[in-house]
């Protein structure tokens, strides 16, 4: 719990407050993969019937933190800000503890759908004319989505990968023992 | 798994998922206010609504009720004299639409432009802006008076975030009086000034 304080410190709070991208994109994904990598450090109780929940969780959680208003807010109240770090620390908590309990066919789609989220919330930062967070200007909204579409992107690429990897892998292929005769 | 915890989990799953978009509806009022400019909109009301009941300083510093102008149609809008970005463009736009109406029109027609700036928008300052736009005698140039911005900007849905650089972040929307003291019409930054001559020219 102590990492996610750090970056409420008023030094580094102000160093990622500077930019839309800075608080919108490159914040978020650092809580995400510390959340992740401590998850992993921490053991924590977990069962498979709630992983569907975590994974939903997981993404309303993120989803409402990109809704402009709420980043908005993240801005002028201090104690929505402290909520933004914790609950994007617990989104990466929460993937990385569930994630891997999904089946595979379902870690799939939900990749999917969670970079479909993200190129969509960038194209639709990157196309509007006017301000849509008042905390910030046009220019670095702009650059923040198409900075968030090509994160999407990526995540499609890692997706794509993972999936040849995992076809080519022996675990894909049917056991001697499951062929027919 | 057994099928008990299975459906335990979908039930926690449904519910996480209808509270979650319940939350989220309520967050931005039925999915119709995703920005902090279109909810404070949307807080103040559907239209036609009271316009607020609000007092301004004119760019003579004389001190005037909103309800002083009842019986003319006006045009209200929000700005502050050193924004570089989005006020200039929005008076160039209201200079060129008022200038291009008839005088019977202008008769019909007042476009009241209110600072949000109280520090540096000065009374001298607002006169000064008021003849370098042409000096309209139809065109108010005005600041809150007693300090009422914020309830101002609430009661009319007007979103203002003043930055720490000193610059204030806030709706660009133009309200649409009619003379019985009614906002009929909010026409939003994107607006072209064709359209909102058009449109404008319906009620004059």
């Amino acid at each position: 719990m102590a990492v996610p304080v750090l970056l409420l410190l008023p030094r580094i709070d102000t160093t990622f407050s500077a930019t839309m991208p800075r608080k919108a994109l490159a914040e978020p994904l650092l809580l995400l993969f510390l959340g992740w990598v401590l998850s992993r450090l921490v053991p924590w109780w977990r069962t498979a019937s709630y992983a569907p929940s975590a994974a939903a969780a997981a993404t309303l959680l993120f989803l409402f933190w990109m809704i402009p208003r709420s980043i908005d807010l993240t801005q002028i109240y201090p104690d929505a800000n402290v909520l933004y770090v914790f609950s994007l620390f617990g989104v990466g908590f929460l993937l990385s503890h569930y994630l891997s309990l999904l089946p595979g066919l379902a870690r799939v789609v939900f990749a999917l759908y969670f970079s479909s989220m993200i190129v969509a919330f960038g194209l639709l930062y990157a196309s509007q004319s006017t301000l849509l967070c008042s905390a910030f200007t046009l220019e670095e909204q702009h650059a923040f989505g198409w900075m968030t579409v090509f994160l999407g992107i990526i995540g499609y690429l890692t997706i794509l990968a993972s999936m040849t990897r995992w076809l080519n892998s022996p675990a894909s292929r049917p056991r001697s023992q499951d062929l027919p005769r | 798994m057994t099928p008990t915890k299975r459906l335990i989990g979908l039930l926690v799953c449904a519910l996480i998922l209808g509270g979650g978009a319940g939350f989220v509806c309520a967050w931005t009022l039925g999915f119709s206010a995703f920005t902090s400019y279109s909810y404070a909109l949307n807080k103040a009301g559907p239209l036609p609504r009271a316009a607020p009941d609000a007092s301004f300083v004119d760019q003579f510093g004389k001190e005037r009720p909103l309800a002083s102008l009842r019986g003319r149609y006006v045009l209200m809008h929000v700005f502050y004299g050193t924004c570089l970005t989005v006020c200039p463009i929005v008076i160039e736009q209201l200079r060129e639409i008022y200038s291009d109406f008839s005088a019977e029109q202008r008769r019909k027609l007042i476009i009241l432009s209110i600072s949000i700036d109280s520090v540096r928008d000065t009374t001298e300052r607002l006169a000064d802006l008021w003849h370098e736009e042409g000096a309209f005698e139809g065109w108010i140039m005005a600041q809150p008076a007693d300090a009422s911005t914020d309830r101002m900007a609430r009661e009319f849905g007007i979103w203002i975030f003043p930055k720490a650089d000193g610059t204030i972040n806030h709706s660009a929307d133009l309200f649409l009086i009619d003379p019985g003291g009614r906002i009929v019409r909010v026409f939003s930054p994107e607006a072209k000034s064709d359209r909102i001559r058009h449109d404008l020219e319906k009620y004059l």
